[in-house]
């Protein structure tokens, strides 16, 4: 279908971020950092805290903070854009990259859902976040990530629309096969590349 | 309720501006009309896309601000250095036309149960 056009509306001008080829369709840059949730921040005690302990299921490794705070981490300076038509352009960040969490544990998975504290969750093939492309990030702007924004740590995926950066994530769940999570669930894009403008299903 | 609340690809459609109302200053609602729209729940939304004569376009979310079974509307407040929102409530007019997919959204919807509404 060819688009209409809408009498009388204009470009206003090009966006910042369009010029260098940084803001995916759709999308418009965002200068502060909204903060969007379901339900109420969780608080989890960083003692408590552990990653990768799929409930239910067999650990097949699992990290204290300390230990995870002993990992090798990286300094990532990343666009992240919302699949609600926010960008949010040369964002820094310190995380340890999920590869290095993957390759502890022995498995052959195609897929993770990813779940957090508070029940979220979401899916990702595991080819998107063992090649470097995903962090487990724990610091942002160089401080410690608040919990508003899914710290102590949250997923940072900044190649696919936010919501796969899970935050306040608490493990990886390792499958042979794909399993839609919670937005995934209700009507949102399985992959959601914002490039190729993937909101909703079947976009 | 499932992701099967969705069915398939949501579609863009060219709507036809039937009415403007300015509610304030700065707010106006449009209500469109739609070729094919299936109904909608309270708290769901609709996208727009605008396009302009050079191709360039822009698209936007909206709630919808009606009842179901009644025209749909969109509530919109001007943002007076946005693209969208000031060409909505100030250029936009009867019997203009834009792009329009929806509804979207099954999560931030009122429940429907036998003790009634709840949101």
């Amino acid at each position: 279908m060819t688009s209409p056009v809408s009498r009388g509306f204009h470009r206003l001008s090009r966006p910042a971020g369009a010029e260098a080829g940084k803001l995916p369709p759709g999308q418009h840059v965002t200068t502060d950092f909204p903060v969007l949730s379901v339900g109420p921040t969780p608080h989890t005690p960083l003692q408590e805290w552990t990653f990768l302990d799929p409930p239910g299921r067999k650990v097949l490794r699992s990290w204290t903070w300390p230990e995870f705070q002993g990992l090798p981490a990286e300094t990532v300076t990343a666009d992240i854009h919302c699949v609600t038509r926010w960008s949010k352009l040369g964002t820094v960040w310190r995380g340890v990259p999920v590869r290095t969490l993957l390759d502890q544990v022995d498995h052959d998975a195609q897929y993770v859902l990813a779940f957090s504290d508070g029940g979220y969750t979401t899916n990702l093939p595991v080819k998107d976040i063992s090649r470097g492309q995903a962090w487990l990030a724990f610091d942002y702007d160089g401080r410690p990530l608040a919990p508003e924004h899914g710290g102590p740590a949250r997923l940072l995926v900044p190649h696919l629309y936010f919501w796969k950066s899970a935050k306040w994530v608490r493990g990886l769940d390792l499958l042979d096969h794909d399993q839609p999570g919670f937005w995934e669930n209700y009507g949102y894009n399985n992959y959601g590349d914002p490039w190729r403008e993937q909101r909703y299903a079947g976009d | 309720m499932a992701g099967t609340a969705v069915r398939g690809r949501l579609s863009w459609q060219v709507a036809t501006v039937v009415a403007v109302t300015d509610e304030t200053d700065s707010v106006r609602t449009i209500a469109l009309d739609l070729p094919d729209w299936p109904g909608h729940r309270a708290g769901q939304h609709l996208d727009v896309r605008l396009t302009a004569e050079d191709g360039h376009s822009a698209e936007r979310s909206y709630s919808i601000a009606s009842a179901d079974g009644e025209p749909v509307a969109i509530t919109v407040e001007r943002l007076d250095d946005g693209e969208v929102s000031p060409y909505l409530t100030r250029e936009l007019r009867p019997g203009d036309q834009m792009e329009v997919r929806g509804p979207i959204g099954n999560w931030f919807t009122c429940a429907l149960t036998t003790a009634g509404r709840s949101c």
